[in-house]
């Protein structure tokens, strides 16, 4: 592990400060100074886990997903409470395993964080290694419901990714996929074959529509375990990739 | 005036928990009442901490209001996961409600790391 450089070990003291002020409720100086001493004292005593941020918070990007995240609360909390209160037979669910773009521990983390904060979403298993989420979704009655649920989440990861300024650096449709050292990019897919997010093959044009969301996620998942067990893909799916 | 704005985020925020309340009564198994629990929670503690907020308004409240928030914001969706994860696990669930189980096929494939 390497260990915080001085500017990291910084944010970490600076926040739990400023946790120390909020919870005594006035900044004099003998406060700052106390809370800097625990803080220092916390970090030596509990050093976490270094966790890499590799991008640049992008201030309209974290406004816009505030802003979304709060509208996204507030439907979906209507939307429970109305599937509570509604009579009926209970409200059908899914669960829908979702590839992410980014494949770092915090974005992970924060997309299941948000997930699991919005009402009607909720992550019952997460594969770290393959950065797949499995969300379980209520109030589902179609697979083209569970297609939107799908894309809700990729939209979703796609707000965090432009909050905290990689998305720009991720790969798209088509790109080979280079090891980066600030886990934004996906270390674990070897190249060219992972990350196809709404690449479809090219024979289910004529399918329903809602089909090739599907199907692309399908064998995305695919891809990746078999990146992961070292089987290769075969060469038509590498194609589309 | 805004004492009116406060009542009304309270009495929007209890609603809330209620509705919480009620579907925990009527939801038919643990992965869909976790959505009644954890979630309209989550925004009903957020309107009746902000009603109390406007009532308060002594900055010492206020930032404890935050800081309630901000940790309740940050441990809700792992407490959620965790039981979430452990009911899926143990098969506490109703299988014939989920329309797609996208997980069990993955679960299956690998031995359990419970």
């Amino acid at each position: 592990m390497r260990r915080a450089t001085l500017p990291e070990r910084a944010v970490a003291v600076l926040g739990m400060v400023a946790v120390w002020l909020l919870l005594w409720g006035n900044a004099g100086p003998f406060t700052i100074v106390g809370g800097v001493v625990v803080a220092i004292l916390a970090l030596m005593v509990f050093p976490l886990p270094l966790v890499p941020f590799g991008g640049r918070v992008s201030p309209l990007g974290v406004v816009l997903f505030t802003a979304c995240f709060l509208r996204d609360l507030v439907l979906a909390s209507a939307q429970v409470a109305w599937l509570a209160i509604r009579p009926g037979p209970p409200p059908a669910s899914a669960i829908v395993a979702v590839p992410l773009r980014a494949t770092s521990d915090l974005h992970i983390t924060l997309t299941a964080a948000a997930l699991s904060l919005i009402p009607g979403s909720l992550v019952v298993e997460a594969d770290r290694d393959l950065a797949i989420l499995y969300v379980h979704v209520i109030g589902v009655s179609s697979m083209a419901d569970v297609d939107e649920a799908r894309a809700a989440v990729v939209r979703l990861e796609d707000r965090i990714l432009h909050a905290t300024g990689v998305s720009a650096r991720l790969p798209h449709d088509g790109d080979s996929v280079e090891r980066t050292r600030d886990g934004a990019a996906p270390a674990r897919t070897p190249e060219g074959s992972g990350l196809v997010e709404t690449a479809a093959p090219a024979g289910s044009t004529s399918t329903k529509h809602h089909d090739q969301p599907v199907r692309a996620a399908e064998r995305n998942i695919q891809v990746r375990r078999a990146a992961q067990t070292g089987t290769a893909v075969r060469a038509d799916e590498e194609d589309h990739a | 005036m805004i004492d009116v704005i406060a009542v009304v985020l309270m009495i929007g925020g209890g609603l809330l928990c209620v509705a919480a309340g009620v579907a925990l009564c009527r939801f038919p198994d643990l992965l869909s009442r976790m959505h009644a629990t954890a979630k309209p929670q989550v925004l009903g503690l957020l309107l009746i901490l902000t009603g109390c907020a406007l009532r308060l308004r002594d900055p010492v409240d206020v930032t404890t209001l935050v800081l309630v928030a901000v940790f309740q914001l940050a441990t809700a969706p792992v407490a959620a996961h965790m039981v979430a994860r452990s009911a899926y696990r143990t098969n506490r669930f109703r299988k014939d409600l989920l329309i797609v189980d996208e997980l069990a096929p993955t679960i299956a494939d690998r031995a359990p790391t419970v």
